[in-house]
Parts: C-alpha cells; structure tokens; sequence
C-alpha cells in the first residue's frame, strides 16, 4: 500500500518542502530508502525501524521502499525521521488513510520513539505555510519557534505514538499559539547605553551617521580608547528590527541551531563580534552542506572585527564580495547556496603593534613596522569603508566628570528620522538607505549646487580622491544632509563627509607619517 | 690603451671600483704615489710595498679597465655623472675634509659653486620624527631655501626628507647624498621626492649603480652631508640617534652645530637638548641661523638681511577662528578636545577646521589631529 507525507529541509537560509512516500510490497523484507539522501538521512532506516518497534508498531517482513522527492535536491539532516515513520504506518493500512497533504512532519526520532529538536523549523514551516500547508506537526522543543508564524496551525509532539494518535484522532492536542509571536513594540534590551560612554564627541557623531544611512565604520587609536565599548552599543542607536527583518535574522539562526528553546522571534539587532583566528570559512560561511558563517549570522545588524590587522589577510579580502552585493552565494557541486550578507561592518585597530602610536614617547614601534601594520588593510577593503575616524583615550576627568551624555533613546529617535526620509526618498526604487545608493542612483539621487560641485572637485584634485572615494563621499553627505534635513547637500555635509571619509589612509595618508 | 689612460673619468672609475682594494689602501697609494694615472702607471713591486701582495695583483689583474668600461657605459645610459678630486664640478668644501670622498655618482645638477653665497646648511634628524620635528623641518628648508641657502640632506625618512621638501617649496638647491647605489632609492616611499631632487637639485652618492644600502653606509655617508655644510642643523633625535654621529663629524670638521629644543620630556629631542647642553647653538628660528651663518660668508649681501618668516595676522580671523586657533600648537591635538575646548556643535567645529586648512592656517598631520602651521 501507498502513502505519502510531508517533510521538509532547508536550503541556504530557506526551507524546501520534501515529499516523503512509502510503499509496502512483497518480497524481501528490507527497508529501502532512496532520493539522493546524505548520510544523516540514510541512517534514518535504523532509527525509525527501532523506534517504531519500540511504540508497539512491528514492521511486517516485507519489503519497505521509501522515496523522498523530488530527487534532485540533496536531503541532509535529522528531520525526517518522524515524517518517515508517519508514512510508514500509514502504508501498513493499520490506521486509516488519512489526508495529510495539508500538513508537514517534522522531527528527529530517538530509539525509544521520542521526538527531538530539530534546527531550522522556523525556514521550513515558514516556507510550508507561504505554499498553502496550514498544519504542522513538530517536535515539542520546537512548537515556539513554528508558533512564530501566525495562522499556522502548531502542533508539537513528545514522541511517536503521540504523532500517531494525533493523526488517528484519538488524541486531542491544543493548536500552539506563541504568545511571544507578535512583535512587542518595546524596545529590545541591550543592557547598555550611549549615555555611558563619556566625551568621544566625534565618534559618537560618527556612529549616528553611521547608524542613520548604515555606512561602514573603522575606527583607528590605542589600546583603551573606548572602540569596543562603542561598537557594542551601536545596536541600541539603530531602529528595531521590522517584522520582516526579525523573520530573516529568527531564520538564519534557526538553521545554525542557535535559537534559544523558548523559540523567540529575535528582535535584538544581531551583534557579532567574531576573534580575528577566525577562517574564511567560518566567516563567510561553509562546509559541504553550506552552514551560514559570521557574515550571515550579522545580517540585518553588526559585525564587528576587533583588532583588524591581525584578521588573516585571505579572512578580510573575502569580505569584500559581501560588503558590495550583500549576500553570499556559495557553490557546492549540487548547487549554489545563497545566504543574505547584509551586515554593517564596524572594524576597530590599533595604530601599530604596540598601540602607542601616534604617541612617540611611549610608541616602541619602527616607521616600518607602523607602516606595515596599517598596510594590512587593503586598499580595495578600506575603500568600502565610509567613516574612518581615529579615536584618543579618553583622560580619567571625562570618564569620571558628570557631565549629561545623551542617551540611546534620544539618538535613536533621530536615526529612525533620518531613516524615514531616506525611505521615502527611495520607495520607488529597491533600495532603503543612501549606503546602497550606486553609481546610476547616485546621479538620480544626488544633485549638486555648482558651488558645491566646484568645491568638491578642489578637494578631489588636493586631496586625490579615488572615483569610488567620491561616490562613497557622496553618499556620506546624503546621509549628513538628511540628518540636518536638509534637500540640498551644502558645502558643510561636504566637509564633514570628508572629515569622516578615509582620504587619509588608515590614520594618516599611508606612509605620509615618514614619507619626506 | 693609450686613451683609455687618458680619460680621466675612466681611471678613476677604475680605480674606484678594483675588488677587494679598500678605501684605507687606496688613499694609503694616493698618498704615497700622488695621482690616479701614476699609480696606473706604478710597477707591481711598488704596489705590493705599498698595500701587500694580494691587493697589488688585483690592481694589476684590473688593468685591462673591462669593468671601468661597462661600468661607463651603464653610468651613461642612467644619466649618471661623476666627480672626484679634481674635477672642475668636484665641491670644493669637501677637499677640506681629511677623508673627501674619491668618487660621487652624481644625478641631476652638481653646480659648481652652489649658490650666490655658496652657502649649505645639513639638516638631520629622527626618521621615526614626530609631528614637531616634522613641521619645524619643513619649515626650515623652506625658510632657509628661500633665503638663497641649499639644504642638504640624507633623503630618509622623518626630518630628511621633510628638509628636503621644504627646500623644494622654497625654490631652492637641495642636495640629497644617499648611503646606497647611486640609482637605488631608498627607503621606496621617497620615490617622489627623488625624483623631484633629481630635477630641481642632486642627488650624490660613494656608492655606484646597484650597491644594496647597509647598515654600515650609512655614518658614512653622514660625513659626506656634514662635509658639505657649512653648519648642520639637528632637529629632532633620540639619545643615540645617527643624526648625533653626524654632529660629532661635523663638530671635528670644524662645522657649527644647530640644534632646535624640545621638551625635556620627550625621547625625540633628548639628543637635541643634550647637543645645547655640549654647546651647539640653541635656534628657534630660521633667522638664527642665517644671522650665524653672516659670520661665516664673505660674499653675504647686507641688503638681503632682512629675512621675514610670514605670521599669521590674528587680527584678520573671525573670533571663533582667533578661539580655534589659540587652541592649537605644533603638538597635535584630538579633534575631540578642540570641540570641548570651542564648546561648538561636532559639524561646526569641522566646518571651522577646514575653513582654517584651506587658508592654511592649520594643518590635519593625522587623522583628526590638528596644528598650526609654520
């Protein structure tokens, strides 16, 4: 007799529904399991035969093929398990034949039939719902995270006999509704806030702008200037996270299994900060079923790299293709994986190696090695990079002085401002923020003054500006004209734009420290 | 064979480049024989009285000029002079040093007599220099240039080559005298600037075409630039600083000592305090020095006398200008304490920074770090 469920999987960062069918025949008794499975999902026979034995369920000696469609797509994980179960009873025709093409199975079997965790629910049951199924059956563990669709009828299940009597009917169980779905309208906390941070003027100027048109930050000075703590509260500055957003940032970290239990939609801008030992592999992501790296894993929110020159220099010229398309496309024989990469990149550096710089009494360094040290960023990195600021440390009266510092709250209402212009500005077209405005949106979007445009050629020939330099400068001072709300770029977003741009190098023109 | 020990340039491109003959043995046969061409000329018994056997056969063996020729030849092809005791171009301030070079590999234009006053001044200094030295080098090779003094210098990095540019923007003859190869610019990030020498002034070296620097070239070469000078100008170095050997050589030649003060706290100008406290002439402005080097030149015209540093009229700032401005000195200072300091919103404060760099009046050494200009 022929049965046939649903199952699902998860490719890139999106769910694919998978159809599991059974079909119980004469002949050898055997389990059969065929569709282009990997390992994980070979080893399913085992676990299921075993598990159904232990629920009260023996398989008759008969031979059991088992398909999973469409065979073209390369099927991993621990997921199908149950649905694989589930269509197995169902073919031996001991319950009747139920209609489940409305519903999707999802779960991990254990030897004695519990049904356990599984990573990614929240793309698979996503995608399910987006292609008309309406119920779900999932392990317990996971019912908040499939909760977080709403409409979506959840049902989470401790063990196998459980799913069955479920689907037989003699079991009740109560639709899951996650309380916690909706999105508060409260502001995530973070524990921290700007006002903490004393003085530093120009940098905090810097981040508002930053945060306001999701520009790329670097910022360059000794050991204890206050970069880390700052990048750490750039999150409490920046709006929250949309629906949409949260959904994508939920499910990305659904498929890496870092979603906590209670299954939360993550409404936290992503924060990453990864140690500069880091490979490319576990930065941009990889594996031979691709898992997203760090880069995805900040989508939507910060990564930040500590300590820049020490990253392996491969790490950081592989961040290049991200920082401009803003996803990674990963290829793998059996397909390409695209995972989203729309991260803002907050990098922090010493000046030289022994962080004293410019600071020669106490800098122990040879013109050399703080040339070379501050080599390590490439060109074609630093390009991409829009604020480059170099910070002091602060003295110990500004740390202890009581003076008022604005809070992230205040600062964060004017972003969100900022933010609405830009979106308004651009609804007709696919971009949001003056940060993804290109060359041919540049010349839609930004018009000069001729006084303004005659400045801004002065300062390209003084100052050899590269041409991305002066779109990067453009879109710079878009962003510092919306903050003052202003139609028109004037000469002083100009200046300020080119304050913050790198037209000096990494701290300084490259070399210019000694060069004669 | 005849013409070839004729040609002067030739002879003495041979007997600068004979392996293993050193610069001791060859000014011991100098001495002892008199000119290049006798000692071409001088039997093999002569010579090995003279330096020992080994030495004697590689001047013989070196007879034949074969390397001499090509080396000619290659000198030609690179736009590459040379000068030696007795040549019209040779300077002359170096005869009175009591080891003057025997050759220098010339780029671009050796006058003969420098300038109107025939007046040098070396200027050396830190490599790894700070803001400070690097501004007041700046400043002066401009001044001095400006005056009608050449500058010469060691084309390195920090002072060096911040002496020389200021030289260059003062439309003045600079001399660059390298611890290398002729043709081999060193450190790579003066490229500019040697080329710009190359053009506007010259560039000297011992050392012909090819010769990778070393360490040991350079207090060498040290000698060569306090040689040339009539007062050396030390700006900027540490306790033991190469700039201080350069001082101890000018001091035995017989050379005024200038050093600029600095801060009893900081590293980069214990040697030029230390030089003050051992005699050297504490300046504080170019005028110091061209009114010291008054005393030394004959041919000085008093109607040039007065030099002018040009200040900056603070009258002619707007207040919050005059304000920014009296914040700043040639220590750098963070942006973030000039904003403090003015009590102005972040964008005005920058807007007001660069309005005062495009007049010129402040200068941005580092990111986000401020000066004054001089």
């Amino acid at each position: 007799m022929f049965s046939k469920v649903t199952g699902g999987t998860v490719i890139g960062i999106d769910g694919a529904l998978i159809g599991v069918e059974a079909d119980i025949n004469d002949g050898l008794p055997m389990l059969n399991l065929v569709g282009y499975l990997s390992s994980s999902v070979k080893e399913a026979g085992e676990r299921v035969r075993t598990a159904l034995k232990n629920s009260g369920f023996f398989l008759p000696s008969k031979r059991i093929t088992i398909n999973l469609s469409p065979a073209d797509i390369r099927k991993y994980g621990s997921g199908f398990d149950l649905p694989i179960a589930i269509s197995i009873v169902l073919s031996m025709g001991i319950i009747p034949n139920i209609d489940l093409t409305k519903t999707i199975i999802i779960g991990e079997l254990g030897l004695d039939g519990r049904v356990s965790f599984v990573n990614g629910v929240l793309p698979m049951v996503y995608h399910a719902f987006e292609n008309g199924i309406d119920t779900c059956i999932v392990p317990y563990e996971n019912i908040n995270e499939a909760g977080l669709i709403e409409g979506m009828k959840v049902f989470g299940v401790k063990n196998l006999t459980e799913a069955i009597e479920f689907i037989q009917g003699n079991l009740k169980l109560e639709a899951y509704k996650n309380t916690e779905c909706s999105l508060s309208n409260t502001f995530p906390d973070y524990n921290c806030d700007f006002s903490e941070i004393k003085g530093q003027k120009i940098l905090k100027r810097g981040m508002e702008i930053a945060a306001s048109g999701f520009h790329n930050v670097l910022m360059t000075g000794a050991a204890g200037a206050g970069k880390s703590m700052l990048a750490k509260r750039l999150p409490t500055i920046m709006p929250m996270l949309s629906f949409e957003e949260s959904i994508e940032v939920t499910k990305i970290y659904s498929i890496s299994g870092m979603l906590d239990k209670k299954g939360r939609l993550i409404t936290e801008r992503p924060f990453r900060a990864p140690h500069h030992t880091i490979s490319n592999h576990a930065l941009i992501g990889g594996g031979s079923i691709p898992k997203p790296g760090e880069v995805t894993l900040s989508h939507n929110g910060i990564l930040f790299l500590d300590e820049l020159p020490e990253f392996n220099k491969n790490v950081l010229e592989v961040l290049r293709q991200p920082l401009e398309d803003k996803k990674i496309i990963i290829s793998r024989v059996q397909a390409a994986y695209a995972f989203p990469a729309d991260f803002m990149l907050v990098a922090a550096m010493n000046p030289c190696p022994c962080g004293n710089y410019p600071n020669l009494n106490k800098c122990t360094c040879t013109p050399y090695q703080i040339k070379r040290y501050q080599q390590k960023i490439s060109g074609p990195l630093l390009d991409r990079i829009d604020i480059n600021m170099s910070v002091k440390p602060v003295l110990y009266d500004d740390i202890f002085s009581d003076s008022v510092e604005e809070c992230s709250k205040v600062i964060r209402e004017r972003v969100v401002e900022t933010r609405q212009i830009q979106n308004k500005r651009y609804r007709e077209e696919s971009i949001s923020l003056n940060s993804e405005l290109d060359g041919r949106l540049i010349k839609k979007y930004i018009k000069l003054d001729n006084e303004v445009e005659d400045y801004l050629k002065k300062c390209i020939s003084n100052k050899d500006i590269s041409a991305r330099g002066i779109s990067r400068i453009l879109r710079l001072s878009r962003t510092i004209a919306d903050m003052e709300k202003c139609d028109r770029i004037g000469k002083e977003h100009l200046k300020e734009a080119l304050f913050y741009h790198n037209t000096l190098g990494v701290f300084g023109k490259a070399g210019e420290l000694y060069e004669g | 064979m005849k013409d070839e020990r004729n040609d002067r340039d030739l002879l003495n491109l041979w007997f600068n480049n004979i392996d293993r003959v050193g610069d001791v043995s060859k000014r011991k046969l100098i001495s002892l024989i008199g000119s290049i061409e006798d000692i071409y000329d001088a039997s093999k018994e002569r010579l090995t009285d003279i330096i020992g056997d080994e030495k004697a056969k590689a001047i013989i063996d070196s007879k034949n000029m074969s390397l001499a020729r090509e080396l000619k030849c290659m000198l030609r092809e690179k736009n590459i002079s040379i000068v030696y005791p007795g040549h019209e171009d040779y300077p002359q301030k170096l005869l009175n040093m009591y080891d003057p070079p025997l050759i220098l590999y010339v780029k671009g234009i050796l006058k003969k007599k420098l300038n109107i006053y025939n007046m040098n001044i070396g200027i050396v200094g830190a490599r790894k220099a700070g803001v400070y030295g690097r501004e007041l080098a700046l400043m002066f090779g401009r001044e001095l240039a400006k005056e009608g003094i050449n500058i010469i210098s060691g084309l390195a990095l920090g002072i060096d080559g911040m002496a020389h540019k200021g030289a260059l923007i003062g439309n003045g003859y600079t001399i660059g005298v390298l611890g290398c190869g002729i043709d081999i610019i060193y450190p790579r990030e003066n490229m500019e600037l040697y080329y710009e020498i190359m053009q506007r002034g010259a560039i000297i070296s011992e050392y012909g075409p090819g010769i990778m620097p070393n360490p040991g070239f350079f207090p060498i070469r040290n000698r060569i630039i306090s040689g040339l000078s009539d007062g050396l100008l030390v700006i900027e170095a540490r306790k033991k600083s190469g700039s201080l050997i350069s001082a101890d050589l000018a001091l035995e030649q017989g050379k005024q000592i200038y050093a600029i003060p600095g801060r009893i706290t900081d590293k980069n100008s214990e040697g030029t305090n230390n030089l003050i406290k051992q005699g050297a002439m504490c300046v504080t402005s170019p005028i110091d020095i061209i009114n010291d080097l008054r005393g030394i030149a004959k041919e000085y015209d008093e109607s040039l006398e007065k030099h002018e540093i040009s200040t900056v009229n603070k009258n002619s700032l707007a207040p919050a200008e005059k304000m920014l401005y009296s914040c700043l000195s040639l220590e750098p200072t963070y942006i973030d304490d000039i904003i403090k300091k003015l009590k102005m919103s972040v964008s005005d404060t920058i807007n007001l920074l660069y309005n005062m760099e495009e007049k010129g009046l402040i200068k941005q050494p580092l990111k986000g770090y401020y000066i004054i200009s001089v």
